[in-house]
């Protein structure tokens, strides 16, 4: 891992400790467990929606033809952007004032679904207010709108995503680094779902004594913290606790 | 304090279980075999398919199972225990809720006695919450904790929801089927506890498999209760006419790993044959006492009990008969002889002791399903 990278997940562990600490919850002294998720988005005023017909699959244009009853404005929708999302983000800052809406799909597990929020929490804090406050600094008075999605075909811990800015009667697309936030957004949201300090005495507690594999340990941990046993292979393999291969079952 | 969530979604108690729900399994439900990648058997590993026999072990007659260096001395089982004690109301479908208490055990042998060397016991509470909003199944799933209670959710069948019994059936089902597979991982947990002591687990070795080493631990599988014997029409018939304490030849299990997906690869290559457990006086059915033994393929190559054969093939060399026929005498004089147990022509009594262990750890009664109704408010 680069000096670089290092800093970066430093930055965005301590981005999760912060939204702890807003929600008032002692980052430090969480118990293993489910992480409180939905009173650690209350904060920051971004509702989460899902379609109400539960046979419209999420999208870019359902979620922003949503929006449009929802809202009252007519927000333009992005072309040729049909992808099934897991999770969406529109997040808008005009003159001062915000507007953030997250969506999940409504059919994925409990699971996903908690995972998408996270995620989309962790581009709405890490991408779309740094964004403002850089447009604020060169004087930009444009209205800044942000929409991400995470694909659907993409499994939790490698999300796939289109992101675009755009002024509302303009369209006007600033296509970024999109596999580096998503790789940040991920970060974000294990930080959140699976705190490292939770992950290590969880681990420790599983592991003490015992000879199970990392695979077994990593199931029991993704029932602990209601999170899908894909994102708890993927926590422990960034934390370093993941032994990929202690046993020889391949083909003989 | 009130655990609002199920009230608030029209929660309904169920005092008796659906009719069409898996009863209760005192020794836990064994995998379900049908729905794997179908393994290729090899069925001329230890005899030629055309020559195979009925085996009665071939063993000195001085030689005792307590002085055989891979006697099995550790036992694990699990247990699964619960029911349906409510329903929800979902948008479209109704949802049912299991209750359970499961848990997984070691049993050892010390002294020639049995002695419980780890349990682990959780209570949980499984159904499918994708109807729900995903931050109420959180909250919900944060005060069952404060409980000691799991939530576990299930997935949906595939199919198109609705309020027919049929769905309301499978949501069942998949309950039993969460709590179960749950079930599997604390058993895998006490298999972990010790990878080198010769062990017994109850069912598949695939289920157990991410407690132990399959190419270094002497980790042997006792199936009691199979769908499908896997055989070829002789074998069959064979396997129909075994005698108490013989066996069939082995074969082996072995699966096509060639797609590199995850899921195959996980698929646990094994030596497998079949014995009879039963006095003939149980035997009523020719199924009845029937077990299947699973010994992983690596271990049992690592232990040099396969030899070549040409062609690239290998075959059960002699110490590898020798394995199998004393293995299959310990586990024979293992058999269960309480013939007030209720499934005794299929059970080990080690076996049966860790289940009765186990379950001395379980509530009594009806103490849980009322201190959920309590919690609830149902």
């Amino acid at each position: 891992m680069t000096p670089n990278e290092k800093n970066d997940r430093a930055r965005i562990r301590e981005k999760a400790r912060q939204v702890y600490e807003v929600a008032e919850i002692d980052f430090d002294r969480l118990s293993p467990g489910v992480s409180p998720l939905g009173k650690l988005l209350a904060p920051f005023g971004l509702p989460v929606f899902e379609l109400p017909d539960n046979r419209q699959k999420l999208t870019f244009r359902t979620a922003i033809e949503f929006l449009r009853q929802y809202t009252g404005t007519n927000w333009l929708i992005p072309e040729g952007e049909e992808n099934e999302l897991s999770g969406f983000l529109f997040a808008c800052e005009n003159a001062g004032i915000y507007h953030g809406y997250i969506f999940t799909e409504s059919s994925d597990s409990t699971a996903r679904r908690r995972f998408s929020a996270a995620h989309e929490l962790g581009h709405y804090l890490l991408h779309f207010l740094p964004m403002i406050e850089a447009s604020e600094a060169f004087e930009n008075d444009e209205m800044l709108i942000w929409t991400e999605g995470l694909s659907q075909a993409s499994d939790e811990t490698n999300a796939a995503a289109k992101i675009a800015t755009s002024e509302a009667d303009s369209p006007k697309y600033i296509w970024l680094n999109e596999r580096e936030m998503e790789r940040q957004a991920n970060q974000f949201a294990a930080e959140l779902l699976m705190p490292a300090h939770i992950c290590h005495e969880l681990f420790e507690k599983y592991s003490r004594g015992s000879r199970a594999t990392s695979a077994a340990i990593a199931r029991q941990m993704a029932t602990d913290a209601l999170v899908s046993f894909e994102a708890m292979k993927w926590r422990l393999t960034d934390l370093g606790l993941w032994a990929p291969r202690e046993r020889t079952t391949e083909g003989v | 304090m009130e655990i609002g969530f199920i009230k608030n979604y029209g929660g309904q108690r169920v005092e008796r279980d659906l009719p069409f729900s898996t009863p209760s399994n005192d020794e836990g439900e064994q995998a379900d075999e049908t729905t794997e990648q179908k393994p290729v058997v090899n069925f001329d590993l230890e005899v030629p398919r055309e020559k195979w026999f009925a085996r009665n072990p071939l063993l000195p007659s001085a030689w005792k199972a307590r002085d055989w260096a891979n006697r099995p001395m550790r036992f694990v089982d699990g247990k699964d225990v619960g029911q349906t004690v409510a329903w929800l109301r979902g948008r479209d479908y109704p949802v049912p809720v299991r209750l359970a208490e499961i848990g997984g055990v070691a049993m050892r042998v010390v002294d020639e006695e049995l002695r419980r060397e780890y349990a682990e016991v959780r209570r949980v509470v499984a159904m499918d919450t994708s109807p729900f909003p995903w931050d109420e199944v959180e909250d919900f799933a944060i005060a069952l904790r404060q409980y000691e209670m799991y939530l576990l959710p299930t997935t949906q069948p595939g199919q198109e929801m609705s309020y027919d019994f049929d769905v309301l059936e499978k949501l069942t089902k998949a309950t039993r089927r969460r709590t179960s597979y749950e079930m599997g991982l604390l058993e895998e947990l006490a298999v972990a506890q010790d990878n080198d002591t010769p062990t017994v687990v109850d069912g598949p070795l695939k289920t157990h498999e991410g407690g132990f080493d399959t190419l270094r631990s002497p980790i042997f599988g006792v199936i009691k209760s199979q769908r499908r014997t896997y055989l070829h029409p002789q074998g069959q018939m064979m396997l129909y006419d075994l005698r108490p304490g013989r066996r069939t030849p082995a074969f082996s299990f072995q699966y096509d790993t060639s797609s590199g997906e995850e899921k195959d690869k996980a698929r646990l290559p094994v030596v497998s044959w079949y014995m009879r457990l039963a006095e003939e006086s149980d035997a009523a059915m020719p199924s009845l006492g029937i077990v299947r033994i699973e010994v992983s393929y690596k271990w049992f190559e690592a232990q040099g009990y396969l030899s070549p054969k040409g062609s690239g093939e290998v075959e059960v060399n002699g110490l590898g008969q020798e394995f199998i026929d004393q293995l299959t005498r310990t586990v024979f004089e293992y058999r269960c002889r309480d013939r007030g147990y209720r499934r005794v022509a299929n059970s080990l009594h080690p076996i049966v002791r860790a289940e009765k262990s186990l379950g001395a750890l379980f509530s009594p009664g009806n103490q849980l399903k009322q201190e959920f109704y309590r919690l609830t408010g149902l």
